[in-house]
């Protein structure tokens, strides 16, 4: 029965072609969910930032009543990345969704950085005890965010590689697998702005 | 049924395991088989009546090309190695797809992960319910994920072994249950981490998955044929051709769906009983998991999991998660079974339960009456081994909240537990420590070295007893750092112990958690290899030596020591005291020694337990070495309480 062996030679080709492919996407999976899970950090920290601002800025509201916009735009930002984070979550996948964070982020440490430029003029508001405890944290969760983001940045980074080898990339697309994003802070000095301490 | 015991009844499950699945795989090939030549002959003799060929002449011939009779070679073989290769398919895919263990199927899931640091207060204490179960037995804190859209109570425990175990639960169950219903529940889900039960259950999803295909592919063949709108005779003629096929693929299907159920029933009916059972007797507190599962009774979504995969893994949950079941089919004994053998006095009514108050939610930890004190004996601890009691779970929570917040804070979050291992690793004040000071502000940024000097007193404070536990405690949030991240992390670790030049045993001990939990959570278990002990005498001479060593002892003592042990082995070789043991050694006998059959290890952890026990007393360096010894077996041991031991006569071990 010869054509019974072609036939059997010819399954296991088919196998073959079909365990490949799977393989390619078990793997996907795998790191897509690696990615989107280590989101889940920059979430945690994110939201503990934004829990910390408003009471940063009702301590700051009795010292510098002249200021009221520069405090309202904190708030403002706050609120705008609290929302954006919100999406990002959701969809940590999803380009505009990361895109949307990081620049709510960047407007956010612009916000805060210039509240805390013009602070400088008000030594009471420096001596505050609560004002610096508050400032201390926020720069440590500063800290955790950036290495939360990192670590995310990391996994994206493994995600997307996996994504373009060769032969990965002829079926990444028709997986529906799309470049994922990182998320970056665009402007650094912006950033930097919040390091400002009291101390 | 100690834990050796109950990690060879998981073993013989898995070969009735097999044996079922091979039936299936039989009786589905055969079912196909009657199918293919029922339609074969139909057809054939469907063409001679309505298509009657003629020969040359214009008389009618019989179809010969269409030979009709039960016994067709070439269909056989066709549909044969058609259905074992999509069954072999569907197996491998599913395998395949697992081979990332409890964190895949978790993704299967869509499951979300729990951050122990997570803000908002239910996830915390579900984290914390984990993290104290997990001191108490002695496991490193599995991964915490949460099925976010899930309105049923339920829960499942997943992985190879302890290494990558995760414990997944509902949000219904973190909004209905109190802490005592979630801690009976997480009680539940331990036992089968405990009793290597998962890593049956993941080969079961596999072999699930390839029986159950065929059916699934006969689904979606209707589902196309249902969808096909066009209207062409020719096509309205594949339309229905498709959907014969596919319905006839469906009915095979049922017989894979039935064995599936059978294989899923007959593995796990049983073990929920053990494991309600192991519950109860970790916490001592049958209220809180009977409570768990009358509230799941009453409520309108009961344990039911929406999502498709769930099927698949239906033998994993707490409860059943898909609705009513009836008899032989059920993957869980019928629930009023189950609270009844937990709670005798229940009356058989679901009364609607409000969900907890926050009071309830929130409140202290209601762990029970008082347990009856367990004298700390050799035979004590082989006992204890996987099995947590209550005075445990009380150890570990008084732990939890004996520890000051700054370390507690630090421990649930990955940017500062590494800080915490670091702060750990610190010398007593000296030269040694200024170097490491030194060696981390080159190794590290200067937000990481603040971290390390805030936490430095704070750790100190706690003794040198609580080390240990506190890597335990941070492995959960170190599990979030990504592969550089740990890299860079296992590099300062490895420049802080070498920095004195030597390797104590708490930096050994270190190095290995991190290497086996952190590093190359190698997923699949090793095979037992060894199902006597004589090969590995020469390893376990090494970890005698070692503990009886381990406190400095006079020689006398020293050798008593190492005699015990060696006495309740019972083996005709004589096994010579070796000094001193280096640690690469000690090292290399537990890679060895992992390696051992349930049976065997049985009898190891018994001579180490005697040897430790020689003397009476529990010093700190034999219990963490005796602790470092149980987890490289894999045979979790629970906190050592009692300082004073017992010396009872030398038993004999059934193996």
């Amino acid at each position: 029965m010869p054509y019974i062996i072609a036939f059997a030679i010819a399954a296991v080709v088919i196998a073959v072609l079909i365990a490949w492919p799977v393989s390619i996407y078990n793997r996907l999976v795998v790191l897509r969910n690696r990615f989107q899970n280590a989101y889940s950090q920059i979430d945690v920290q994110l939201k503990r930032r934004y829990d910390l601002i408003p009471n940063l800025v009702e301590t700051a509201k009795g010292y510098m009543a002249h200021e009221k916009q520069t405090l309202e735009a904190v708030i403002a930002a706050r609120n705008q990345a609290a929302a954006a984070n919100t999406a990002a979550a959701a969809q940590p996948g999803d380009p505009n969704a990361i895109r949307g964070i990081a620049s709510a982020e960047s407007a956010l440490g612009g916000a805060l950085g210039r509240l805390f430029a013009v602070a400088e003029a008000y030594p009471n508001l420096k001596a505050n005890e609560q004002m610096n405890q508050l400032t201390e944290e926020l720069t440590s969760t500063e800290n955790r965010v950036a290495f939360a983001r990192q670590a995310y940045n990391d996994a994206v980074l493994v995600y997307n590689t996996q994504r373009q080898v060769f032969p990965n990339v002829l079926l990444a697309d028709a997986f529906g697998f799309r470049e994922a994003p990182l998320f970056e802070v665009d402007k650094p000095q912006e950033r930097e702005a919040v390091k400002v301490s009291f101390g | 049924m100690d834990f050796f015991a109950r990690q060879d009844r998981a073993r013989r499950l898995t070969h009735i395991l097999v044996i079922y699945f091979a039936v299936a795989v039989v009786l589905i090939v055969v079912a196909l088989n009657l199918v293919a030549t029922a339609v074969v002959n139909l057809s054939a003799s469907y063409q001679r009546t309505v298509t009657p060929v003629f020969d040359a002449y214009g008389h009618p011939v019989a179809a010969t090309a269409h030979r009709v009779g039960l016994w067709q070679p070439d269909v056989f073989a066709y549909v044969t190695v058609g259905a074992l290769i999509v069954i072999a398919a569907g197996s491998l895919y599913k395998i395949g797809q697992l081979s990332g263990g409890g964190r895949a199927v978790a993704g299967m899931m869509g499951a979300i992960p729990v951050a122990p640091n997570a803000p908002d207060p239910a996830q915390r204490q579900l984290c914390n319910v984990v993290q104290e179960m997990s001191i108490a037995s002695g496991v490193p804190a599995p991964a915490v994920f949460l099925l976010p859209r899930e309105r049923g109570i339920n829960a499942f425990a997943a992985g190879f072994n302890t290494r990558d175990a995760v414990i997944c639960v509902t949000q219904g169950a973190l909004e209905q249950l109190t802490r005592d219903e979630l801690q009976g529940v997480i009680a539940h889900e331990f036992s089968h981490i405990l009793n290597g039960d998962m890593n049956l259950d993941l080969r079961l999803v596999g072999a699930l998955h390839g029986i159950l295909l065929i059916g699934l592919i006969g689904w979606g063949l209707v589902r196309a044929a249902g969808s096909d709108n066009s209207s062409s005779d020719q096509n309205i003629g594949w339309t229905l051709a498709l959907l014969a096929i596919g319905v006839v693929l469906m009915t095979v299907g049922f017989v894979g769906l039935f064995f599936g159920r059978l294989i899923q029933s007959a593995v796990c009916r049983q073990r929920e009983f053990l494991a309600d059972a192991a519950a109860v007797q970790f916490t001592r507190n049958p209220g809180g998991l009977a409570s768990a599962l009358k509230k799941l009774g009453a409520m309108g979504f009961g344990s039911r999991v929406g999502d498709h995969s769930a099927e698949q893994i239906a033998h994993m949950f707490f409860a059943s998660s898909l609705g009513a079941e009836w008899g032989w089919f059920a993957t869980h004994p019928p629930l009023a079974q189950r609270i009844r053998l937990i709670d005798p006095s229940w009356d058989g009514k679901f009364s609607p339960h409000p969900g907890p108050t926050t009071l309830e939610r929130y409140g202290g930890v209601q762990t029970s009456t008082a347990a009856p004190g367990m004298p700390l004996s050799a035979a004590g601890i082989v006992g204890a081994v996987g099995s947590p009691m209550p005075r445990h779970i009380q150890w570990a929570s008084d732990f939890l909240t004996s520890i000051p917040p700054v370390i507690d804070q630090a421990a649930r979050d990955p940017f500062a537990a590494r800080a915490l291992v670091f702060a750990l690793l610190l010398a007593d004040p000296g030269p040694v420590r200024e170097k490491q000071i030194e060696l981390l502000a080159r190794q590290t940024d200067a937000a990481t070295l603040n971290e390390v000097s805030r936490l430095a007193g704070p750790v100190e404070a706690l003794g040198a007893r609580a080390r240990r536990v506190l890597v335990d405690l941070a492995l959960p949030a170190l599990r979030h750092l990504s592969g550089p991240q740990i890299q860079q992390f296992t590099t300062i670790v490895q420049v802080l112990t070498d920095a004195d030049g030597g390797v104590s045993l708490f930096e050994y001990m270190l190095r290995r958690i991190l290497a086996r939990y952190l590093i190359a959570p190698a997923p699949k278990a090793p095979a037992s290899a060894y199902y006597a002990i004589q090969p590995l005498l020469g390893d376990v001479e090494v970890i005698l030596s070692a503990l009886a060593q381990a406190d400095g002892k006079d020689d006398e003592a020293v050798t008593a020591a190492f005699s015990a042990g060696v006495a309740c082995l019972e083996t005709p070789e004589a096994l010579r005291l070796r000094k001193p043991v280096a640690i690469p050694a000690i090292d290399a006998a537990l890679d060895h020694l992992a390696l051992a059959a349930p049976g065997v290890k049985r009898r190891i952890v018994n001579a180490c337990a005697y040897c430790v026990a020689a003397d009476g007393m529990v010093q700190t360096g034999e219990g963490e070495l005796l602790r470092a010894i149980t987890t490289g077996l894999e045979c979790p041991l629970p906190p050592l309480l009692a300082q004073h031991v017992q010396f009872p006569q030398p038993a004999s071990v059934a193996t």
